[in-house]
């Protein structure tokens, strides 16, 4: 075969590799959750959503919870199985208005941030949270 | 007479089942304060001011429409924005602002789009090419005070950089489409950061919020004529002195 042949089917390959990466790959990479439930101290922030602010949440260092040190500065975006995202956010807008408020997070942390393998980057980035419960003041 | 146009708002007020949304209710307050002052800067010309609270893209274009031509002196949009959008929302996941052009709506709708649903445009939506710019006055000024409007970078909310625009932001766009109209002189005026209405910090009183602080840039006929970091109504006479050749 010629050079130009191997050419465009290592494009051919590639671009099928990438579509395969963003439509299905992707998708369920993001839906992985840890196995095991972790509680988070979290302070609230705003990030670029298309509800133009949504509220996440800033990983916070814990004296108790030594192991969230990895997780320390990352956007978590906590979504609930009870609650849909408007009444969560209605609770914690208040959050807003307190700098440092401290809340407690329990829930499991996705494996893979919410840009992995898309096109284009989804708002700020960070990673989902799948919340198991609440509560204000620190773990 | 002229006429000056302040449009604040835009954030979705209500959640999926009709009740209030109080994070979208406080930043239109926000919005809705930092309007105020910006009235107040423009008592002192002689013109009317006309404040409005934002609904859609299309209501603000048809109210732009019923003007007459070259009679609007400036229009200043208090909302949430992108490099490449103004975001206006009435239903979650729903934009009904502005967007710069074909391409940035396409990559806006999939900047907002994530695994929780597809964002997309609603018929409410327009672009910026749908403004009538004959209405504007040659030397007219329009000033957006949403997040990194006239950013080449989409950014995190610490200011990294996140990746580049690749197209005109949307304050460029205008400022392209104002020149196309012939309006001359007229300047567009945006955010390169994340804006605040906190403009004495923490100190800052609700009555006193106000989106005019920050590094801001200044397009004339498409092209960027100054960028700087004054605080406030920035008068001709300054941006005179700045820009050179530039005449209101």
């Amino acid at each position: 075969m010629s050079k130009r042949i191997w050419l465009l089917l290592i494009t051919l390959i590639s671009i099928l590799i990438l579509l395969i990466s963003a439509f299905y790959l992707g998708p369920y990479l993001r839906t992985l959750t840890d196995q095991e439930s972790i509680s988070l101290n979290g302070t609230a922030v705003t990030y670029d959503c298309a509800s133009g602010n949504c509220i996440g949440f800033k990983v916070s260092p814990s004296s108790t919870n030594v192991y969230v040190s990895e997780y320390l500065d990352r956007l978590i975006i906590p979504y609930s199985e009870d609650h849909d995202r408007d009444s969560l956010e209605n609770n914690w807008a208040h959050l807003l208005n307190t700098p440092d408020r401290i809340l407690c997070l329990k829930g499991y942390m996705h494996q893979y941030s919410v840009d992995t393998f898309r096109i284009i980057q989804a708002g700020y980035g960070g990673f989902r949270f799948k919340l198991l419960e609440h509560s204000e003041g620190p773990c | 007479m002229a006429v000056r146009i302040i449009y604040y708002g835009g954030t979705r007020e209500k959640n999926k089942d009709g009740s209030s949304r109080r994070v979208g209710i406080n930043d239109n307050s926000a919005f809705k304060f930092a309007a105020l002052n910006i009235k107040a800067n423009y008592q002192k010309f002689n013109d009317s001011i006309i404040l409005k609270k934002i609904t859609t893209a299309r209501e603000i274009v048809t109210f732009l429409h019923s003007q007459s031509n070259s009679s609007i002196a400036s229009l200043d949009i208090l909302s949430h924005g992108s490099p490449l959008s103004l975001n206006f929302s009435l239903k979650s996941y729903e934009a009904c602002g502005f967007y710069s052009s074909w391409i940035g709506k396409k990559a806006i709708e999939s900047y907002y789009s994530d695994d929780d649903g597809d964002f997309t445009f609603t018929h409410q939506a327009q672009s910026v090419s749908d403004i009538p710019w004959s209405r504007f006055k040659d030397n007219a000024r329009i000033q957006l005070h949403g997040c990194l409007t006239a950013s080449d970078w989409f950014r995190s909310p610490n200011g990294k950089k996140l990746f580049p625009t690749l197209v005109d932001n949307i304050v460029q766009q205008m400022s392209d489409e104002l020149d196309s109209a012939g309006k001359k002189s007229a300047i567009v005026i945006g955010h390169t950061t994340r804006g605040n209405p906190l403009i004495n910090g923490s100190a800052t009183t609700l009555l006193q919020q106000d989106y005019r602080h920050g590094e801001r840039k200044i397009y004339n006929n498409g092209d960027l004529v100054l960028t700087t970091k004054e605080k406030g109504y920035l008068p001709n006479e300054l941006l005179k002195q700045k820009i050179k050749g530039w005449a209101p």
